[in-house]
């Protein structure tokens, strides 16, 4: 009986016998190459991250096909971190980045770009630009989104893409309720007085709100305000003009209820909310066109930012920092493909599904652009409204700072008392400014 | 009786670690490494992608004299653990209890008190999302019905942290099949004797149910403290810390230090402040189980 026992002596006895035979077969070689393969170098591979997601995934699709035939010497390779937007990228490229296996060339987020900055971790591009020049068309990127690259003089990165912020606005129900479309003239006072015409409530729920939560970063720059001093050292928030802007903030949801509070975003978000009809207008940028293209039941079309009480208006751009990694091995291909990714044609390829704005003056003139089908869209203004803002140089991005993850994060947290009403919008800008200014140190 | 010094016995031995040798170098590599990666960084300035700058003790300085955010952070995960980990033991023994009687579907029931605990921590909180609804979520719309106006629950600065104890309740499965193993360990000729004796039920429950399932409930407190110390998915999912910081956990904030802020030697001394707090917390829970917890056979004098 013992015989047919099986032990372990032979459990091991096989284990080793196994692990033999697939270390020889490893070291068996592999078929000559032909004398033409031979003759070929085998291309060099980049990488490339970006959050992605399967709209990106696909807007992504022709401009690799596209670059690997145009650089049959080079690889280039898509590959997504499979994380969407959001903190969740920077946890794997900041793990990438101190593990050494970071990809050649990636997006950076919004929050992010100055402190990798301060780290070394991105390879200075002057030179390749300069190098490159037919790749790089560098004067046909729009100045605000070329500004945003430059950190103390140095260009860290290429804007694949670069979105301003604008109105979306339900024209459904501004034509129920009479009221005008916004447009270039319209004003902070405007806006407010639509969202309380726009609001419905029945009982204690608000059953449609007239307007979302304004960008506070616009909003305060609208006004003249700032966050930071120009050399970054200072916070600027208890200023009169960001004072001003985060009480009008303020009294869209304390005073006139026309913008949801807290509660009502931790039940549905403004993008949500405005997609289910249930809310008059929000901020987004040009990018939200295509989650809103799946809107059925209403018209609705983009409008560019109010004008605040200062007369003026400056947009939020969130820009697609598309950079080099200082480690990466091959610089030189990396570049070649960062450029390509950020060319017209290459921002042609992607955007003309509709998903961003591209950060190229040439190419919102472009008929595509400008005739971009969109059934829903009342107008077709979403074709110009975002275009004509960065023409007119109303467009900014965020400037990139060493701490500027914990000043966000601090801002993003403060404003909670703004929404609930349990601070006036001075003290809050005071006590973030003595915040901010102990984070910048 | 195998001589220790026979060649059997020092295979034997050599087979048990060579088998026992995944789990021991995953152990090493994977958590006592950077254990001792982390008290070194905690004692410097540490950004991840530039190296380390010795500080001292200027980390620990600012996490217990210097930082708000830390003492904010700490009393909202005490107050989490102290609340949930009692109700969890009592709502996991009420139900085990129940599903411990013989009763038509019993496997069914068991099944469906435990499947909830089976479900990831994402999928879960997004679901509680939508329970706590202000407007139409389930637990509102209820309330409704009594003309009652519920709480914003989740955006509520009030409610933000009774929000997230109640949540916790989902995860109780995993305790009841714990409980389950525990009461049907309990011997019925004690029951009996009880019986015999004229006692009911509650006084059979409290004099034989209850001291025969202290080992288990011991078991459950303390890894309830443990892992309810440590929560952070749900804060991060649902309320990312907020409203004002009420849902601000300590492992959230941490996190923070860690990925957003760039400073993973600060973020190592919080690490250690919570491993210190469990470790005194878990010692205090040892230290009472000498008062509390009888094990078969034990005598113990009053």
């Amino acid at each position: 009986m013992s015989k047919g026992k099986f032990t372990r002596r032979t459990f091991l006895q096989m284990t080793g016998l196994g692990v033999s035979t697939g270390l020889l077969a490893a070291c068996v070689p592999v078929a000559a190459p032909s004398a033409e393969e031979a003759a070929m170098p085998e291309p060099v591979t980049v990488t490339f991250m970006v959050p992605g997601s399967t709209n990106e995934d696909a807007d992504f699709a022709p401009v690799f096909e596209e670059f690997n035939n145009r650089y049959p010497e080079i690889d280039g390779q898509y590959t997504p971190a499979g994380t969407g937007y959001g903190q969740a990228y920077n946890d794997k490229l900041l793990t990438m980045l101190s593990g050494g296996t970071a990809p050649d060339t990636f997006k950076t987020l919004f929050g992010y770009f100055g402190s990798l900055a301060e780290k070394n971790v991105y390879v200075p591009l002057d030179d390749y630009a300069a190098q490159h020049p037919d790749e790089t068309v560098f004067d046909d990127f729009f100045d605000a989104h070329v500004n945003a690259c430059i950190i103390k003089g140095q260009l860290l990165a290429l804007p694949n893409d670069g979105a301003p912020e604008g109105i979306w606005y339900n024209a459904d129900l501004y034509d129920a309720a009479g009221l005008p479309y916004p447009d270039w003239d319209t004003t902070w006072s405007d806006m407010s007085a639509a969202g309380t015409a726009l609001t419905q409530v029945d009982g204690s729920i608000t059953t449609h709100y007239g307007i979302g939560h304004p960008n506070w970063l616009g909003t305060i720059w609208s006004n003249g305000g700032e966050i930071l001093n120009e050399d970054g050292t200072q916070c600027m928030l208890d200023s009169d003009e960001a004072i001003e802007a985060l009480e009008w903030m303020q009294s869209l949801v304390v005073d006139d209820g026309s913008a949801p509070g807290p509660e009502a975003l931790s039940e549905l978000g403004m993008f949500d909310r405005f997609t289910s009809g249930t809310l008059g207008s929000f901020w987004c940028v040009r990018g939200c066109l295509g989650g809103l293209r799946s809107i059925e039941d209403f018209q609705f079309d983009a409008a560019p930012l109010p004008l605040s009480n200062s007369g003026s208006r400056l947009t939020r751009l969130l820009i697609g920092w598309t950079s080099i990694w200082s480690g990466s091995e091959v610089p030189d291909e990396a570049y070649l493909l960062a450029a390509w990714i950020c060319s017209p044609e290459g921002q042609r390829l992607r955007i003309s599904r509709g998903y961003a704005h591209p950060s190229r003056k040439s190419l919102v003139e472009q008929d595509w652009y400008k005739n971009y089908e969109c059934e829903r869209c009342n107008s077709h203004a979403v074709n110009n409204v975002f275009p004509e803002m960065l023409l007119r140089g109303e467009g900014r991005a965020w400037p990139a700072h060493p701490n500027e993850s914990e000043i966000v994060q601090a801002i993003t947290t403060g404003l909670d008392s703004l929404w609930d009403g349990s601070k006036p919008a001075a003290q809050l800008a005071a006590d973030l400014t003595a915040e901010i200014n102990g984070i910048i140190g | 009786m195998i001589p220790p010094s026979s060649p059997m016995r020092r295979r034997e031995e050599r087979d048990g670690w060579l088998f026992a040798s995944p789990w021991l170098l995953g152990f090493l590599l994977f958590t006592v490494g950077p254990m001792i990666a982390s008290a070194f960084f905690a004692f410097t300035e540490y950004d991840v992608l530039t190296q380390p700058k010795w500080v001292g003790w200027a980390n620990f300085d600012k996490a217990l004299t210097d930082d708000p955010k830390v003492g904010q952070a700490l009393k909202v995960t005490s107050i989490y653990a102290v609340v949930s980990v009692p109700l969890q033991i009592l709502l996991g023994l009420c139900v085990a209890l129940m599903l411990n009687t013989r009763i038509r579907g019993l496997q069914f029931y068991r099944t469906v008190y435990y499947l909830p605990s089976v479900l990831s921590g994402v999928a879960v909180a997004l679901l509680w999302r939508w329970i706590y609804a202000p407007n139409f979520g389930l637990i509102n719309s209820f309330l409704a019905r009594f003309d009652i106006v519920g709480p914003g629950w989740l955006g509520d600065k009030d409610w933000a942290l009774t929000s997230m104890i109640g949540m916790s309740l989902w995860h109780v499965g995993g305790g009841i099949v714990i409980y389950l193993a525990g009461l049907q360990g309990v011997p019925s000729e004690l029951y009996e004797a009880v019986r015999v004796d004229g006692a009911g039920r509650g006084a059979a429950f409290w004099h034989i149910t209850l001291p025969m399932i202290t080992p288990v409930l011991f078991y459950n407190l303390v890894i309830g403290i443990i892992t309810a110390l440590q929560i952070f998915t749900q804060a991060l999912i649902m309320t990312n810390g907020g409203p004002h910081e009420a849902t601000l956990f300590i492992v959230l904030y941490l996190y923070r230090n860690a990925f957003q802020f760039f400073k993973m030697g600060y973020a190592s001394v919080l690490a250690w402040i919570l491993f210190g707090y469990i470790l005194m917390l878990t010692l205090l829970v040892y230290r009472s189980s000498g008062f509390w917890v009888f094990y078969a056979g034990e005598l113990k004098s009053r």
